[in-house]
């Protein structure tokens, strides 16, 4: 098999809303914390120690949404304490808790998907639908990091002409203006010869193809038809209202039917999918390098 | 068998008065390699850009262009697009998209080839050209000499009949301009591709070449395999030193038939001259001022805390009122090293002294005034305004005092002037804040012949009334002609600063063409002016 980020942008960009989308619109406790657990696993796979910001950043939201919801809602009917004439009740401190599994869980999935979705994976997506929009994503992306190179450069060639004192405010900000006039100046002109070297080559002449280097592969096919079973194995037990949950005024779950479990088990797998794959092709290397 | 038929050709822009192309009429046979020169503002461009309908200039025009009996004004878009192919001088600005595979399917993108086509000839494409090791890259992380080898392979994926090129290394750095004529040559050769080429850089194109057209006030002066078109603009000088060296050499002493083009046809010319009477020309010994205006002492620098050092413990001493020229491959550090001394970088280690101080006691701006100015090597960036007037006056520059004719340029748009006026305004611009000490980074770069002679005795003036000046360059020929004194920079440090005639004449690789020619022959030979002396002193 091949990990996530290998496969073609399609199956990422199916993985990654089956996955958010059913976490998003189920509220129940289980699976929202398999999603979680799904979602940090592959993060701390793919990252290792990197990013610790984040996942301090992350405790901290949690700890705070999980507060924040009891202070406002005072429905529920198990009364913890009393603070300020307002009741704190258990059901809205789990309802809380509950609600930041699945911000967490969302925002976890959302990181990883901005790490595998590189800029040429969604000019692909792009390419197919709508080509002439997918160039102009290109070439702005090429674009940027030229701005800002060429405002270097400039920026250093004017303070060697001393015109500006380097301690003072508002002589920066005044060079900063100056900056920036001559560099749109500067990629107006530098336009002309993008255009004429585009037209040089076609551009606009005919309907235009859009080459990719992605193909859709057996590996691809695998894991969609994966993802596509487990969600609707999910999605069904979540309409039939076998996985359902309700807080307010008291905690209240249907009855475990068998519905319950293939739903739940489901979703976990969609969840640890991922990290599965990843697991499997390093694993697979390690077998492969014994072996030689 | 004509691929290209071009009849009484002619052009001018609106609003002026003359011609930019006036009565021209040529043929360039199947699988020629034409290469046209001629000086700043001759027309080649525009005949060029008329030669590719997608670029013509907006003008009036008359005459006729055929490409294979085919009237170029009933050719379709697609056709056109794809037979004729144009590669321009900026490596930067003629990319596109942000990948290089991207890159290579553009064009074939816009003509709407199936997928798999598109595969192939990319692939093969970038085989060709050795681009498979940087295929996944973005195009911005790429070096002058592979943007410009990405944007011929780009054209070539459309398998033109016929390739264009304006210009195509002004702007890289010598090795990476020679390794771009040598791919040029080899399509030429696999292929049989027909190729019309400009240059600035002659001295390699020129041999390449099966005729040499030459262009002067839009007309042309000659067309004409190489060896006898030389003789053609004897009485040019601005366009004689564009020549190679060797054919430049052959003029002077007067030579008959064949020109010599190569360094060694350009080695059997000196061995006639070769009858040891005078073997070295006098060496006036070089006594620089006592007053060091720029010291480096051990100076380390790196970009980032677990990034390698750039600068490795340099150390230099420049003295007031002389041309220092440091030499060096591309990525030695080099630019860097001008850049600290500048105080644009700040060094980790050693010290750097300016005119006796430290760089840390020039307080706010005090460095930049009347003290050090620096021309950086993209001199565009040093322009703010919409005229050279404006440029000039906010500046405080006395019009009256230019080191040079500007009168024409005044009312123009920096940016559209050619390369060499825009080096030379700009350097007007910087001398404004009357520095004592300039530091230029690649002051040849992207000029012609005629500019680059300009430009010495503009530096040399400089010099006389007392300025210190410190140039990084790969230009050799620049450096054998202006410094005082060279060095080679190589590797974070600085090494070998000596004269410029016994640094080229002890370098064998890394020296001008004339010390090549005439190694074995004569001692101390650097420049032409040396090389004449010393053969006719044989005669």
């Amino acid at each position: 098999m091949l990990t996530l980020e290998e496969l073609h942008p399609v199956t990422i960009i199916l993985y990654f809303t089956a996955v958010t989308g059913i976490a998003m619109f189920c509220n129940y406790p289980y699976l929202l914390i398999s999603s979680l657990t799904g979602a940090v696993i592959y993060f701390i796979i793919r990252n290792r120690t990197k990013h610790i910001r984040h996942h301090i950043f992350s405790v901290i939201l949690f700890l705070i949404l999980t507060a924040a919801n009891p202070l406002v809602s005072h429905n529920g009917v198990t009364v913890l304490f009393v603070l300020n004439d307002n009741p704190v009740t258990l059901e809205a401190l789990l309802y809380g808790a509950n609600a930041s599994v699945m911000v967490l869980a969302v925002l976890y999935w959302l990181n990883s998907f901005s790490q595998v979705m590189t800029s040429e994976k969604i000019l692909c997506i792009f390419g197919t639908v709508a080509p002439k929009i997918a160039l102009l994503i290109s070439m702005t992306l090429r674009f940027v990091p030229l701005l800002n190179a060429q405002s270097q450069k400039v920026s250093d060639a004017q303070k060697t002409l001393g015109y500006y004192q380097s301690d003072n405010m508002i002589d920066s900000i005044k060079e900063k203006g100056r900056v920036l006039n001559i560099v749109i100046t500067w990629a107006l002109e530098n336009g002309i010869i993008t255009a004429n070297s585009m037209s040089a080559r076609g551009f606009g002449t005919n309907r235009r193809t859009h080459f990719s280097i992605h193909h859709i592969r057996k590996e691809d096919r695998i894991v969609i038809i994966t993802v596509m079973l487990l969600s609707a194995v999910t999605i069904l037990s979540v309409s039939r209202k076998a996985v359902e949950i309700s807080f307010y005024p008291e905690i209240h779950s249907a009855e475990h039917s068998a519905l319950y479990f293939a739903g739940l088990s489901a979703y976990t797998g969609l969840a640890l999918l991922p990290s599965v794959l990843q697991a499997e092709v390093s694993l697979r290397w390690k077998y492969l390098q014994s072996k030689i | 068998m004509e691929i290209l038929t071009v009849k009484n050709l002619n052009f001018m822009y609106p609003l002026c008065q003359e011609k930019a192309v006036s009565d021209i009429s040529f043929s360039v046979r199947k699988g020629e390699l034409l290469v046209l020169c001629g000086a700043t503002g001759s027309g080649k461009s525009t005949l060029l850009q008329m030669l590719k309908p997608e670029l013509t200039p907006t003008g009036q025009k008359s005459g006729e262009i055929f490409l294979e009996q085919k009237n170029l004004e009933s050719l379709t878009e697609t056709e056109s697009a794809s037979v004729i192919g144009y590669v321009m001088q900026k490596p930067e600005q003629q990319i596109v998209t942000d990948k290089v595979w991207h890159e290579l399917a553009f064009g074939l993108e816009n003509l709407h080839f199936s997928q798999n086509v598109i595969a192939r000839r990319v692939a093969e494409m970038a085989s060709y050209f050795g681009i498979g090791a940087w295929y996944d890259r973005t195009t911005a992380e790429l070096s002058g000499g592979q943007k410009q080898l990405l944007n011929l392979a780009s054209v070539m994926t459309m398998h033109p009949k016929l390739l264009i090129l304006d210009e195509p290394t002004a702007q890289l750095d010598p090795i990476a301009a020679s390794e771009f004529l040598s791919v040029i040559k080899k399509l030429n050769q696999d292929l049989g591709l027909t190729v019309i080429l400009t240059e600035h850089r002659l001295e390699e194109a020129i041999p390449l070449c099966d005729r040499l057209m030459i262009m002067q006030n839009g007309r042309i002066l000659t067309a004409e395999p190489p060896r006898q078109a030389i003789f053609s603009v004897r009485n040019h000088p601005d366009l004689l030193y564009a020549m190679p060296t060797a054919s430049r050499l052959f003029l002077e002493l007067n030579g008959r038939g064949d020109s010599p083009l190569t360094v060694r046809e350009g080695r059997e010319l000196i061995q006639k001259y070769d009858k040891n009477q005078v073997k070295a020309l006098p060496e006036m010994p070089y006594q620089h001022s006592g007053t060091p205006a720029l010291v480096f002492q051990d100076v380390y620098f790196r970009y980032e805390r677990h990034s390698p050092d750039i600068l490795q413990g340099v150390n230099f001493t420049v003295y007031e009122q002389e041309i220092f020229c440091i030499l060096g491959e591309n990525g030695s550090g080099k630019s860097t090293c001008l850049k600290t001394a500048a105080n644009l970088l700040k060094i980790y280690s050693g010290d750097i002294k300016v005119f006796g101080k430290k760089l840390k006691a020039y307080r706010g701006n005090a460095l930049y005034q009347n003290c050090l100015a620096m021309l950086p090597q993209d001199v565009q960036t040093v322009f703010l305004k919409n005229t050279v007037r404006e440029e000039l006056q906010e500046a405080g520059t006395e019009l009256a005092l230019l080191p040079f004719d500007a009168e024409k340029l005044l009312d123009r748009h920096p940016y559209d002037l050619s390369g060499g006026e825009q080096q030379l305004v700009a350097l007007t611009k910087i001398l404004a804040t009357e520095p004592k000490l300039l530091l230029l980074d690649e002051p040849t770069k992207g000029i012609d012949a005629a500019a680059k002679q300009k430009i010495i005795q503009v530096l040399q003036n400089l010099k006389k009334n007392g300025m210190t000046v410190v140039a990084v360059t790969h230009d050799v020929e620049f450096a054998a002609e202006c410094a005082d004194r060279c060095a080679m920079f190589f590797h974070g440090r600085m090494i070998a600063e000596d004269t410029p005639r016994r640094f080229f004449s002890e370098n064998s690789f890394y020296t001008t063409a004339i010390s090549r020619m005439t190694r074995n022959y004569f001692q101390n030979a650097v420049t032409i002016q040396d090389a004449v002396k010393l053969c006719k002193a044989n005669q």
